[in-house]
């Protein structure tokens, strides 16, 4: 079921009531929960829940078994069922496609002709997601810094919530599961901040990332077509509609687990008013960045074994993140760009002889900008030859009059993203949190707010597409 | 839960939904009474202007993109309008014909796409784009009801019926492109070299399109030739139904069988996808489905001879 469905302005509401009626019982609020999120996701494919059941089943069984465990060996016996399960299911179902293409155009250089290898497997939506999901519980458990769950309910309601179950924000059982395993309380602060937070991400998706869109998916569909200051503005726009896209669709999320009484961590923060790109991947999808540092980075040896095995972990991390959204190359250079240059950063900021480039540090805005949205390339490009095309037009850049289209579109674009821009601004000039955003409006301000969001998304709204982010 | 916050859930829904249900009715009046001022752009004006100038024309062109930017009926008749919109098919063209006059005789040039008259998934969408007439225009009502394209939510919110035309009506109202009374709907698209380029290339790299080998109508099509038919013969009409050229058209079976179909209803139909067949200069294209102003020119003056034809 998509947030931006009349399916969920139904599913939600019902969910809602029902839920705060049976506040009184937290054991049939959470079956409640549970119930509710298997239905939505059921109603995108209901035999993909089985999966979600037997990975859940796994890493309950798991989790509990780390933790009673006498033995080193079994703790890490048990660890690694949880391992070898979860990235099983991922790397048949997201990454066995991608290997065995590779594998036959590898060997097929040195003239093998193997038959075809590839299998007819769909994604099953969310499975990045909740993977990293129930990983974090069991890597956590391993590690001592959490205790399992003895409620079997409570352990599948965290699993499959679903605010986040289809594309996050990946919430760690620290943060989550102590507050489904307690009463939650009604607070009108979160109910207020939970309908605006909704409704902008609603407005951000379906408005903004949408009309973008269009143009955007006009020139990747054929980037050879197009000359250089059309790709840089495709590019620039879809480095909003990414933007737009995924913030929206975790505000949605948020703002929809707030109203149930549960506060997730916040998943962006502005990037792109970054100085650097360390600090866009502290703003940029929050909750994978920081799962990556911490399972990933930290578990190579993170920055303790020395420079060149910091650079190296870095390097990994991020081509490991890249090839997590998706299995194609593209994704891996994306990764690698970005790798290469917080690696870059981190030398330079380790170098006092760069001390000078501090007074260079207005340049950091358009500089990390520019990065990004050359890396968006290879994240946008159907293919490597689309991307490199892209690149070549972007990097020997030739003046002219970029491909207008249909005006009306363009138009609606640029004051669109303006729009979502100034928001953007307001917010961090005026240091507001956007999930605190509307905390202490009274009754008939929020109303109007509300009011004039909800005509401003029926004026404007675009046709709608699939959240971006769902088929990672 | 305590009653004090279910109080305030109560509260705060009742306040939005009156303040949205307000703001948005305030807003629509006001929109409005701007697209009633409105003459020109694409979808809102240039319907504004056909329906204040239906009942005085004497030939009419319907149709998507290939209709508009096609024929320019002025050099047919001076009494004449192209109401051809891009993207539109014939739920939006049929509706706009059960608009005109009662026993006023008329030319009704309907453009029809071979392929689209056999898409199974056509439901008639492109009625929506009539939408903003949805409260005002009863012919639209009823035609947008029986295709089952009025979304309940847009009898709450009826600033829905805007979605998508506001920016496009708040130029159009403050900067009109032309005056009403001048302008005949003919858009004409001039290219240039650059445009003639990226054709080629797009040329060069098309790859031929399967053709589908069980054609059978669409059930909306099916719906509007009938009515059109009946309607144009009890309201002295003559309805032409016609198809633009093609520079690369990969399916013969489908114009085959529908000129077959229309034949045994008995309805008028001109075929021209291949009317460029001898003539592959590329100044008549746009692109692979849409002619030039040159080719435009060229092919308004075909229809007019072929309408002189008829009537010596």
């Amino acid at each position: 079921m998509l947030f931006n469905s009349i399916e969920f302005l139904l599913f939600f509401p019902t969910v809602f009531v029902l839920y705060w009626l049976l506040n009184k019982n937290l054991g049939y609020q959470n079956l409640l929960l549970l119930v509710a999120s298997y239905i939505f996701y059921a109603w995108w494919d209901w035999r993909f829940l089985s999966l979600i059941i037997i990975s859940s089943i796994i890493d309950y069984r798991a989790g509990l078994s780390i933790h009673n465990a006498t033995s080193p060996k079994a703790r890490k016996s048990w660890l690694l069922v949880s391992l070898i399960a979860n990235l099983g299911f991922l790397s048949i179902f997201k990454y066995y496609n991608f290997f065995a293409e590779s594998f036959t155009q590898a060997i097929g250089v040195f003239g093998w002709q193997p038959n075809d290898l590839t299998l007819n497997i769909i994604l099953p939506v969310g499975i990045s997601f909740y993977t990293f999901q129930t990983l974090s519980y069991t890597i956590d458990i391993y590690r001592k810094q959490f205790s399992p769950t003895t409620n079997i309910i409570n352990f599948f309601t965290y699993i499959a919530f679903f605010p986040q179950l289809v594309a996050g924000p990946i919430e760690r059982a620290s943060n989550l599961l102590p507050q489904i395993e307690k009463k939650r309380i009604f607070k009108k602060e979160w109910f207020n901040e939970g309908i605006l937070q909704i409704l902008i991400g609603l407005f951000r998706k379906i408005v903004i990332a949408d009309t973008l869109a269009i143009y955007v998916d006009t020139i990747y569909g054929d980037t050879g077509l197009y000359n250089s200051s059309t790709i840089l503005l495709a590019t620039i726009f879809y480095a909003f509609q990414i933007y737009f896209d995924f913030a929206g669709y975790s505000d949605i999320a948020i703002g929809t687990a707030k109203l149930l009484g549960f506060k997730f961590h916040q998943n962006f923060n502005l990037p792109y008013f970054s100085r650097s790109l360390t600090e866009f991947w502290r703003k940029w999808h929050m909750s994978l960045s920081y799962w990556l540092r911490d399972y990933l980075y930290i578990s190579l040896g993170g920055n303790r074994k020395g420079i060149k095995i910091t650079y190296r972990n870095l390097m990994l991390t991020m081509l490991l993140g890249g090839l997590w959204h998706g299995s194609s190359w593209n994704f891996i250079i994306w990764g690698g760009i970005h790798g290469v240059v917080l690696s870059l950063e981190k030398f330079i900021k380790s170098k006092p002889q760069f001390k000078f480039l501090d007074k260079l540090a207005f340049l950091g805005g358009p500089i990390t900008f520019l990065i990004v949205i050359i890396a968006w390339i290879f994240f946008r490009a159907q293919t490597l030859d689309a991307a490199m095309t892209a690149l070549k037009k972007v990097i020997f850049f030739k003046p002219g009059m970029p491909f207008m289209g249909d005006l009306n579109v363009l138009a609606n674009s640029m004051i669109i993203l303006f729009i979502g821009l100034c928001f953007d601004y307001y917010l961090l000039k005026s240091k507001t949190k956007l999930e605190e955003f509307g905390k202490n409006f009274s009754i008939a301000k929020i109303s109007i707010v509300i009011g004039f969001m909800i005509l401003f998304i029926n004026l404007f709204y675009s046709s709608s597409n699939n959240f971006i982010y769902f088929q990672f | 839960m305590k009653k004090d916050s279910l109080l305030y859930i109560i509260k705060v829904t009742f306040f939005v939904v009156l303040a949205a249900f307000l703001l948005d009715k305030l807003t629509y009046l006001g929109l409005t009474e701007l697209n009633s001022h409105v003459f020109t752009g694409q979808s809102g004006g240039k319907t504004n202007t056909f329906l204040s100038k239906k009942n005085n024309l004497d030939l009419i062109v319907f149709g998507s993109s290939r209709a508009n930017h096609h024929i320019d009926p002025l050099v047919i008749s001076k009494n004449s309008f192209n109401i051809g919109v891009d993207g539109s098919k014939i739920a939006f063209s049929g509706t706009l014909i059960k608009t005109l006059p009662k026993n006023k005789e008329q030319t009704v040039l309907l453009h029809i796409s071979p392929k689209n008259s056999f898409e199974d998934s056509y439901k008639g969408e492109d009625i929506t784009t009539l939408s903003k007439y949805y409260h005002q225009n009863e012919t639209i009502r009823t035609e947008m009801v029986s295709l089952h394209q009025n979304s309940p939510i847009k009898n709450f919110f009826w600033c829905l019926n805007y979605n998508g035309s506001v920016l496009g009506l708040l130029k159009n109202y403050f900067f009109p492109k032309h005056s009403s009374e001048k302008y005949h709907g003919y858009d004409p698209l001039h290219t240039n070299k650059e445009q003639q380029q990226v054709f080629e290339k797009v040329l060069a790299k098309r790859k031929p399109n399967p053709c589908k080998k069980k054609l059978s109508l669409n059930i909306v099509y099916k719906k509007y030739i009938t009515e059109l038919k009946e309607f144009c013969e009890a309201n002295n009409k003559r309805l032409i139904l016609f198809t633009a050229p093609i520079y690369q058209d990969d399916c013969k079976n489908d114009d085959e069988t529908l000129s077959q179909l229309l034949k045994k209803e008995k309805i008028e139909y001109w075929n021209f996808t291949d009317f460029f067949a001898n003539d592959r200069s590329l100044e008549n294209w746009r692109d692979n489905s849409h002619l030039s102003n040159i080719g435009a020119e060229k092919l308004t003056q075909e229809i007019k001879t072929l309408l002189n034809n008829d009537q010596n």
